[in-house]
């Protein structure tokens, strides 16, 4: 293991650099309802808080625990005693008593309960719990910039070498594309058919637009010198580009909003139309103006974290439920999606979606809509290759959206991406049999996107990640593009700390956990390919220098900033009719193609993740998210046992 | 009529045309134009309301809501036929002899002695004995011969051994209807016992030696304990306001060693109310999230749920782990009284979570202690104040059983629907009347059929993949959660919505995995032949004479096999990912617990399955597939299994 000064106890196997700051030996853990307990140490080290269970049969694996929290996860730590009334520790209140209790929120919405039997460890307790409230508050948070991270002391070594006879097995890591590299985004365009597209490099050195990624999808009849006229016109310049074609025909780009400021030259109109209208029929454009702000989702976000950690009164739960407006947002979300998706597979025009930063919604818009129109977004590589091109490397703000940054400011915090994931389990639960993966794996992605110790969630942009680390898979799968090398470059050279992706699985859980992570029916196999759509009404009146723009379910047309009157007669208004709930009118009356969810988005339709957020309460404990309870291992024990016994009786005769 | 368009709830572009047929029995329309001639049966006696709105410029809308929640909307061009069909309805819908009801009329093609045998399906007898009485403190009891005490009651009734007929006759006249303390179940475990009765007559004051007698006998019945609970289940408040009208109930200190206990169920008016308002938010258009949650707390239902979920873990708790006897009351002891039993019952007795035995305990609860079916449930044109969803509220107190504990019943949510529908449809005898007086005296037996030898007959199609009889949660009492917590109790929306075909998960995981354990059972079924021709070509190739010719047998089944392994990959991928699992709990959530009782299914049923579960990869692999089986232990088809690779390599 590591050189980490940590090896006092075999079984802990700390990440590089981490020092265990205080421990408590002979803590116990309380499960449950029931009263049940497991004893084991409770460590607190400068990065995590970690409860080892004592009798647990060489918990290897060096991230690898149900019971622990990254620092920055911690919400909140309340200490309670028989003789006084509970506190909450932060660093500057320390504990004044000898404490009995440490129930720890964890802003993953797992709530752990810890208590110290009385035999003369108290003051090893009060130790502990003084030690993770200073912790928490002196551990380094993510920094923002390219020096930002130097709070994590990086030794200089390379990760943990045990995982390696397993990094072969790893599903997903070798067939996924993390789209760093050239070939990831050729061979993905190449997978989606999209004819009239191509990959452009314009941006490698991260000239063009330093938040986009390196590499583009761009139509083929735009030269990368045209192109770069283009940027100027688009706020944080960020070009609108393809992000999934439909088999049928229609694609999806994604933009930022058109710059207030720009006044685009004759040229440049004859660019940007290129690059937006092509020659590919009637173009959308779908703005985000129904969907929830980032305001709004941080602030259901924190309601709904306390109305399930806390406790409400038993007639008002459904309206309380309602009123953290968090499965409104998560509807809203969805009949979006299935609005565009419509339009995408029923009509055979072109969407974009624009977003004022294009940083936010439009990762979740064009992530869910790829999942309702495409098979291989469902698979578990095809998922994480969906995240790592649409979040990852689209620039999603992470460190900023997930709270990960400690002085920034909190209005910035907004869970985007667990809204996804949360509109991810929505499909999941209506078309479980269509998903490659389950809904442990996104439980266990839930939960990684609130601890720092992956290259996926620390950074915000493509180019930021290349500044301060390289990230380097121990399977080689991936290999760094040697032709972009900057050679003004910030890296450290041996002194960069590497951190995995979050995609590593087979670093944090064992082979059984992440056999849980595949959906075991497998998805289906891939439908036939998908009939083009029918060209429809939109294309009779306008042709190709149609731009429409998609507002509470129906079309109006729309012109360009920059042109001066509408180039027609305002044809008349498409209204998509009655879009109610259900699958939108936009799709037409035919029978949704094979391979296309169109999910139910009624009220009734929309659950409450249950086992994610509610994990926290007692009577939901046992429902962890992968360890069996001890009520269900004994019984399971039983059940073999009884077995044997009767493999047993058998045998003789 | 024709022309006329069924219109669906979410889109109005989605309506059909077809015809509309009225049956002496039943409501049909059968669509225009498709293929396949869509046809929709609704039955007389499932039509709840029918409702006329006002004339467009389409045609005259019609609206039909069903008993079973199914909602439908008519256009009828012209208003003069839908006035008709109107009329007509209002009429058919609302019989008002018995002889009118659908069970009479309804033959299902099968002959007086298997009409009989339906019937004998269920006996209460035998529950009874199962339970373990007649026994040293139970007895049967011909008080109520002819109905004589009381005549909403089944003529045998099981009463404490020492409660001589003048005590019985003389509670009886101090309860609600004579309605006596008599016997719902029993737990041989411990001896003690559920027994239910009506409210006495006591007044403010009032008392009664023979009936204070009754409860110290019921409290005899149990020696090991020296005082049982009095549940009532309605609001205190209600209970107090029935002492005006010289009701009440039992007075702690008039009866020695009772313990009284208020539960408050509301009446047969609250809940009729709460479930209007529930159904009028399933009836939205198209609900948003606020509608929808405001709508479903606004009207109470799922907290009624809860009230008689309370009540019948209150009481299974004092039986099974107290060991003290309960008698159970309401008013008159036949709507919350059979609700709240029921439920104890169920919670208690494994027996009742089966499919027979859950016919067993509404035959008993339900239907011979008096349910008045026919009031609540409408059956015959009657009082609408009598109408409510007594019923309805204990099938989905079971389905939120179900889904609290998902292996412990053996029948699925479709048996549940199944049964409530046929409660209403009046297309078997069970269900009709308000006692089984009534019933004798119409010959329901005679006349008309059983609902549960239908059901039983069907039984492939309720069966829920996920019991096992050796799970934990078949076994014993089950404990749900009594912590307050409010999203226990979901919106049962395969029931309530249940003809909203949009609203429901486009995929089943039950369907599916009971589609992979039949295909497992026909292969190992395949497997057994297979291996016994196997075995009797081998005893004669023990002669060693014929060796070709059975080779060429032996590949043609080879061929046989591998085609039917890749028709059933999917459940050998499951027993192959399980292989690594050792420690998975059943409890996990459906999929999980799925799973591993596929595993069993495999593992014990056949040894030999899992090892073959390679013969796809090739015949090398036969020779060591033994070891690679995973569970199986290498027992005796280690030697089979090198019989056999020997053979194919020569």
């Amino acid at each position: 293991m590591s050189g980490a000064p940590c090896g006092r106890r075999p079984t802990f196997s700390g990440l590089p650099g981490e020092r265990v700051l205080e421990e408590a030996a002979a803590a116990r853990q309380r499960c449950g309802n029931g009263g049940g307990s497991v004893p084991g140490t409770l460590l607190c080290t400068n990065r995590r808080l970690a409860f080892l269970p004592g009798q647990a049969p060489g918990s290897h694996g060096f991230l690898h625990s149900e019971v622990e929290v990254a620092l920055p996860c911690i919400h909140k730590l309340v200490a309670a005693s028989s003789f006084s009334k509970p506190k909450v520790l932060t660093a500057t209140s320390t504990l004044k008593f000898i404490p009995e209790e440490l129930a720890v929120f964890c802003r993953d919405f797992r709530l752990l309960h810890f208590y110290f039997p009385e035999n003369g460890l108290a003051p090893q307790a009060f130790r502990v719990a003084n030690a993770i409230a200073q912790a928490r508050e002196a551990a380094a948070w993510l920094g923002d910039t390219a020096e930002g991270h130097d709070g994590w002391p990086c030794p200089g070594e390379t990760p943990p070498e045990e995982e390696h006879e397993e990094e072969d097995k790893e599903e997903g890591l070798s067939t996924m594309l993390l789209f760093e590299s050239l070939q990831d985004w050729e061979k993905e365009l190449q997978r989606l058919g999209a004819v009239g597209w191509r990959v452009s490099a314009v941006n490698e050195r991260f000239d063009m637009a330093p938040s986009l990624p390196q590499y583009l999808w761009v139509p083929s009849g735009l030269l990368d010198h045209d192109l770069k006229r283009t940027f100027a016109h688009f706020q944080e310049r960020r070009v609108p580009r393809l992000c999934w074609h439909h088999p049928g025909g229609g694609d999806l780009l994604r933009a930022a909003s058109f710059h207030p400021a720009s006044e685009p030259g004759s040229e440049d109109v004859r660019c940007l139309e290129t690059l937006l209208l092509g020659d590919r029929g009637p173009c959308v454009l779908a703005n985000m103006a129904e969907l929830p702000t980032l305001a709004d989702i941080q602030l259901a976000h924190l309601r709904l974290q306390a109305l399930c950690t806390g406790a409400v009164a038993e007639e008002k739960w459904l309206s309380a439920l309602e009123g953290t407006r968090w499965l409104d947002h998560v509807r809203t979300c969805l009949r979006k999606a299935v609005e565009v998706v419509s339009l995408l597979a029923g009509k055979r025009c072109s969407v974009v979606l624009q977003e004022p930063l294009d940083r936010d919604l439009n990762c979740l818009l064009a992530s869910l809509v790829q999942l309702l129109g495409d098979p291989h977004a469902r698979s578990l590589p095809g998922f994480q290759s969906l995240v790592q091109r649409e979040w990852v490397a689209a620039g999603h703000p992470f460190p900023r959206r997930l709270g990960l940054l400690h002085r920034d400011t909190p209005r910035e915090e907004a869970p985007v991406f667990l809204l996804f994931l949360d509109c991810t389990w929505q499909l999941l639960w209506q078309f479980p049999g269509d998903f490659g993966f389950t809904e442990a794996f996104l439980l266990a992605l839930h939960d990684s996107s609130f601890s720092p110790y992956f290259s996926t969630f620390r950074f915000s942009c493509q180019r930021q990640r290349g500044h301060s680390s390289m990230s380097r898979l121990p399977s080689q799968t991936y290999r760094p593009m040697g032709s972009w090398q900057d050679p003004g470059g910030h890296r450290r050279g041996s002194h960069t700390c590497t951190f995995p992706p979050v995609w590593a699985w087979g670093q944090r859980y064992s082979r059984q956990q992440r056999e849980q992570f595949r959906n075991p029916m497998g998805p289906p196999a891939p439908a036939e390919s998908l009939a083009p759509g029918t060209p429809g009404d939109l294309c009779l009146w306008g042709g190709a220098r149609l731009v429409l723009t998609l507002a509470k379910g129906s079309l109006c047309p729309h012109p360009l900033p920059w042109w001066s009157h509408p180039p027609l007669r305002p044809p008349h208004r498409v209204s998509p009719s009655e879009s109610q709930g259900t699958q939108g009118g936009l799709l037409g009356t035919c029978h949704p193609p094979p391979g296309l969810l169109l999910p139910c988005t009624a009220g009734p339709c929309i659950r409450l993740w249950h086992r994610c957020y509610l994990r926290g309460l007692p009577q939901e404990q046992q429902r962890g998210r992968l360890a069996p309870s001890l009520a269900g291992l004994a019984e399971e024990l039983e059940l073999l046992q009884d077995r044997l016994h009767a493999w047993n009786m058998r045998r003789p005769h | 009529v024709e022309n006329v368009r069924l219109l669906d709830r979410f889109s109005s572009r989605r309506a059909v045309v077809g015809t509309l047929y009225l049956t002496a029995t039943h409501v049909i329309f059968v669509e225009n134009g498709s293929e396949t001639r869509k046809e929709t049966w609704v039955l007389h006696s499932q039509i709840s309301s029918i409702e006329k709105q006002a004339t467009t410029a389409t045609g005259c809308p019609l609206l039909i809501r069903c008993k079973n929640f199914q909602v439908i909307q008519l256009v009828i061009p012209q208003e003069r036929d839908c006035h008709d069909v109107y009329i007509s309805l209002i009429r058919l819908a609302r019989p008002v002899k018995y002889e009118e009801l659908y069970c009479f009329s309804f033959n299902p093609k099968l002959d007086k002695e298997e009409r009989e045998q339906g019937w004998k399906l269920v006996d209460l007898n035998e529950e009874y004995n199962r339970m373990g009485v007649p026994n040293s403190y139970w007895q049967i009891s011909d008080v109520n011969r002819d109905y004589g005490v009381c005549d909403s009651y089944p003529t045998e009734v099981y009463v404490p051994k020492s409660a001589t007929a003048h005590i019985i006759v003389g509670s009886s006249k101090f309860r609600s209807r004579r309605r006596f303390p008599a016997l719902s179940y029993y737990c041989k475990g411990n001896n003690a016992s559920i027994c239910r009765s009506s409210q006495p007559l006591s007044g403010f004051s009032a008392r009664c030696l023979e009936d204070e007698q009754m409860l110290q006998a019921i409290r005899k019945a149990n020696p090991g304990s020296d005082f049982i609970y009095v549940v009532d289940t309605r609001p205190k408040l209600n209970a107090m306001a029935n002492r005006a009208a010289g009701k009440g109930y039992e007075n702690e200190d008039n009866y020695s060693n009772i313990k009284f206990q208020f539960i408050g169920i509301e009446n047969i008016h609250v809940m009729r109310n709460s479930l209007q308002k529930m159904l009028e938010v399933c009836e939205l258009k198209s609900p948003s999230m606020s509608d929808f949650l405001w709508g479903l707390e606004n009207s109470g239902w799922l907290k009624h749920i809860k009230a008689i979920m309370d009540a019948g873990i209150f009481i299974a708790k004092a039986v099974a782990e107290e060991g003290v006897s309960v008698l159970v009351h309401c008013s008159d002891g036949w709507d919350r009284t059979a609700q709240v039993c029921s439920v104890a019952s169920l919670l208690l007795d494994p027996y009742y979570r089966t499919m027979k035995g859950f016919m067993v305990l509404i035959e008993k609860d339900w239907v011979s202690f008096g349910h008045k079916f026919n009031h609540r449930y409408g059956n015959l044109d009657g009082d609408p104040k009598e109408i409510s969803p007594v019923i309805d509220q204990f099938i989905e107190c079971v389905w939120q059983l179900m889904e609290q504990f998902p292996c412990a019943f053996e029948f699925n949510e479709r048996f549940l629907i199944h049964i409530q529908h046929h409660i209403y449809s009046c297309q078997f005898g069970n269900f009709l009347c308000n006692s089984q007086k009534e019933r004798r005296e119409l010959k329901i037996k005679e006349r008309t059929y059983s609902l549960w030898a239908h059901l039983w007959k069907n039984r492939a199609d309720y069966l829920n993949p996920l019991y096992r009889s050796d799970h934990s949660q078949s076994q014993g009492t089950l404990h749900p959660q009594i912590a307050p917590c409010n999203f226990l109790y979901k919106f049962w929306s395969g029931m309530y919505n249940r003809f909203e075909k949009g609203l429901h998960p486009r995929q089943s995981v039950t369907d599916y995995l009971m589609a992979v354990k039949e295909e497992t059972q026909q292969l190992e079924e395949e497997l057994e032949v297979l291996q016994e021709r196997l075995a009797n070509l081998q005893k004669s190739q023990s002669g060693n004479n014929k060796v070709k010719s059975k080779q060429e047998d032996r590949s043609k089944q080879f061929g046989l096999y591998t085609s039917n392994n890749s028709l059933a990959n999917t459940p050998q991928e499951y027993s192959s990912d399980l292989k690594s699992f050792p420690s998975r709990s059943p409890s996990q959530g459906d999929e999980d617990s799925a799973l591993i009782l596929t595993q069993d299914n495999l593992k014990s049923s056949d040894p030999d399955l899992s090892a073959n579960s390679d013969q796809e990869s090739g015949v090398e692999d036969l020779s060591c597939k033994s070891p690679s089986g995973g569970g199986c232990l290498p027992s005796e088809d280690s030697g089979k299994d090198s019989d056999e690779a020997v053979f194919l390599a020569g």
